[in-house]
């Protein structure tokens, strides 16, 4: 068991730089999450901690020890590929054995052993079987066996439920999760499906373009988000960013068709704003169709994608040329072209800097409740 | 498509390919009649001066006047024939494991790591294939038997059929191998697999196909080369099956019965060759050129 510290790491081929100083830290027994769009740098880092690709620049620990130059065997870590990876000639009991052959074990003590992690994930009437008689879901267990098998320092996983059906990949998700919380081991799992990442993260890393956006518990990236960034990737749909600027008082964000007075959380940091560009935020699901409350301000938008989604409906509209997505009930019948008055939940704003996107910083912990 | 053609249609069309099928087979029919016709003469049956049309019917149907198993009998016995099979069947067995087994590893090599040199090495491969055989005949010569001294022995024989063999074989792995996901090899490494063990462990074992396609196409360079062959090997033991057929016939001697039945007993070997492999010849010579 081991944490993993993660110094200054860079990754560049040739001139291309793939990661930039990335610094991080994985507690022992944590199930942390690397999430990102596509070419974020995110598998590149796990490869990095698996030994598959070389550390350009930066050192890497884990437990203690300065991994750099070790050898991925050495490193006492087990990975996951999204393509399963299974030796196609060799049967389920060889797949999930040959890393214990390879180490050597005695043959008894691998059976035993492969005999225990087949239990554990309910494969132990698949053993003889040859992977390319095995499902999807199966396979993908067979890998996991391979994981477990081994009693790894670490874990890695790289999109191992990508190539899953929907229902299977919600299945497997929260077996992986009781599989680690059950072995407790540490263990890093890149993924580019932000429902994965707040379903199974303890933490969750969000990175962007080789850079780190944010780190925190998956509740404090979607409540706090540090950036537009971080606040558009994580939650779904993403948040609503929209251009104003701060009026002259700087207790209002003003734009063509609105005028939303600022929360008293932010009262201190849009001082500094004041008669200049900023850029607000509200999540979809704090606009509603009906006042309820007086801190709910109308803004009047011009519908122009209805999605039924049968528990809920989601609404693109318009404000007056910024695009405003809302969550509504599905009672809200708004129709393609008509004018619908939203409102929008004021204690729920979020100010960014339009030049660093970077959140305004808070004066007192904002008031958050459950979203109705 | 078939449901679609006219009755008159379908028997033109297969009166064209029994046509054409027996145009094609019937030398091979010859052959064999010949082989089986215990005599050493190309003629079948003896025509006399003034034939009648079924005579000639008769003279070129290829089946034996009276069938027998002798000339198959003496060339085994009276003549070196087994002997020479027996050369053939060395020189070709050594050509097929020296060129498979450094084919392996160069194909591998070329598939999975970056080095200086490597798109040239394929290429001088390809290049190689290009040039017709009978250009090396002199040069192969002066180096195998003057230089190495390597005339009149099997060695100098392998070492030029493996080198002729070894390009194409080359090819082949490579493209199979780049079909085989580094991401198993990966998840080898990280289980502890040295490059030999995942070399012999997973590649191998996954390339199968390939390597038996590899492997009959080594064994046939070796097996039916004849020019190098009869300028390398002047001792008439040394001979390999090809040679020794030719000396059947030649300025001195028709011994078309022997020709024949040597033909038929050289072709066993790759024709069982053949029937083991089949069933990855198919898959061996797709899977290569195409991902997936």
């Amino acid at each position: 068991m081991a944490g993993i510290r993660l110094e200054n790491i860079c990754k560049r081929y040739g001139e291309v730089s793939v990661i930039e100083g990335l610094n991080l830290e994985i507690q022992d027994k944590e199930f942390m999450v690397l999430v990102g769009p596509s070419g974020c740098g995110k598998s590149t880092a796990l490869r990095m901690i698996a030994g598959l690709e070389e550390i350009s620049e930066g050192n890497l620990f884990i437990g203690d020890n300065r991994v750099n130059d070790w050898a991925p065997k050495d490193r006492d870590v087990a990975m996951v590929f999204q393509s399963y990876a299974l030796y196609p000639h060799m049967t389920v009991r060889e797949n999930i054995g040959f890393g214990l052959k390879m180490r050597k074990m005695p043959k008894p003590e691998i059976n035993q052993k492969v005999d225990d992690a087949a239990k554990m994930l309910g494969l132990s009437q698949l053993l003889d079987r040859k992977p390319k008689a095995l499902s999807g879901g199966q396979r993908q267990r067979v890998a996991l066996g391979r994981a477990i098998v081994r009693n790894p320092k670490v874990f890695l996983f790289d999109e191992p439920l990508s190539n899953l059906d929907a229902e299977l990949r919600v299945q497997m998700r929260s077996e992986i999760s009781q599989l680690q919380k059950k072995l407790q081991t540490t263990a890093v799992y890149v993924t580019h499906d932000q429902v994965e990442a707040m379903t199974m993260g303890h933490r969750i890393t969000v990175l962007n373009k080789g850079q780190l956006m944010q780190v925190g518990t998956p509740l404090q990236l979607f409540n706090s988000p540090d950036n537009i960034f971080v606040a558009r990737f994580i939650g779904s749909p993403p948040m609503n960013v929209l251009t104003a600027s701060v009026s002259a008082s700087g207790d209002q964000v003003e734009g063509p068709g609105f005028k939303i007075p600022i929360p008293p959380c932010y009262s201190h940091a849009a001082q500094s704003f004041r008669n200049r560009d900023i850029k607000w935020g509200i999540r979809p699901g704090r606009v509603s169709w009906t006042q309820k409350a007086d801190y709910q301000v109308a803004v009047e938008t011009e519908v122009f994608l209805v999605e039924p989604l049968g528990n809920e409906v989601i609404v693109h509209a318009q404000l007056q040329g910024q695009p405003l997505v809302a969550k509504l009930p599905p009672s809200c019948l708004g129709q393609l072209g008509d004018q619908l008055t939203l409102y929008v939940d004021t204690r729920h704003l979020y100010l960014f800097d339009p030049a660093s996107e970077q959140a305004l910083s808070l004066d007192q912990e904002r008031h958050l409740e459950q979203e109705d | 498509m078939s449901g679609e053609l006219s009755k008159k249609a379908h028997l033109g069309l297969h009166l064209f390919m029994l046509v054409f099928t027996f145009l094609a087979t019937y030398p091979v029919f010859w052959v064999f009649a010949i082989a089986f016709s215990g005599k050493q003469t190309l003629l079948l049956a003896d025509v006399n001066e003034n034939p009648t049309f079924l005579d000639r019917l008769r003279a070129v149907f290829p089946w034996p006047e009276h069938p027998s198993f002798q000339s198959f009998i003496d060339v085994l016995s009276d003549q070196p024939f087994a002997r020479w099979m027996l050369n053939s069947l060395i020189v070709a067995g050594l050509t097929t494991v020296v060129s498979v087994f450094l084919a392996c590893t160069a194909a591998y090599a070329f598939s999975r790591f970056k080095f200086p040199g490597q798109r040239a090495g394929l290429m001088a491969f390809m290049v190689s294939q290009m040039f017709p055989g009978t250009l090396m005949m002199v040069p192969l010569y002066i180096i195998v038997v003057k230089y190495l001294g390597l005339g009149n022995t099997w060695w100098g024989l392998v070492l030029v059929y493996t080198t002729t063999a070894i390009p194409f074989c080359v090819w082949m792995l490579k493209g199979y191998f780049d079909t085989i996901s580094i991401e198993i090899e990966e998840s080898a490494i990280l289980d502890g697999a040295s490059r030999a063990a995942i070399f012999f462990q997973i590649v191998l074992p996954l390339a199968k196909p390939a390597i038996a396609v590899t492997a009959l196409f080594a064994f046939m360079t070796g097996w039916n080369e004849f020019i190098l062959a009869s300028i390398f090997m002047e001792q008439e033991t040394l001979y390999t099956a090809p040679v020794g057929l030719r000396f059947f016939v030649g300025k001195y001697s028709q011994l078309w019965g022997y020709f024949a039945a040597g033909s038929i007993l050289v072709s066993i070997p790759v024709v069982v060759m053949f029937m083991f492999t089949q069933k990855f010849l198919v898959s061996g010579l797709t899977s290569g050129g195409i991902k997936g």
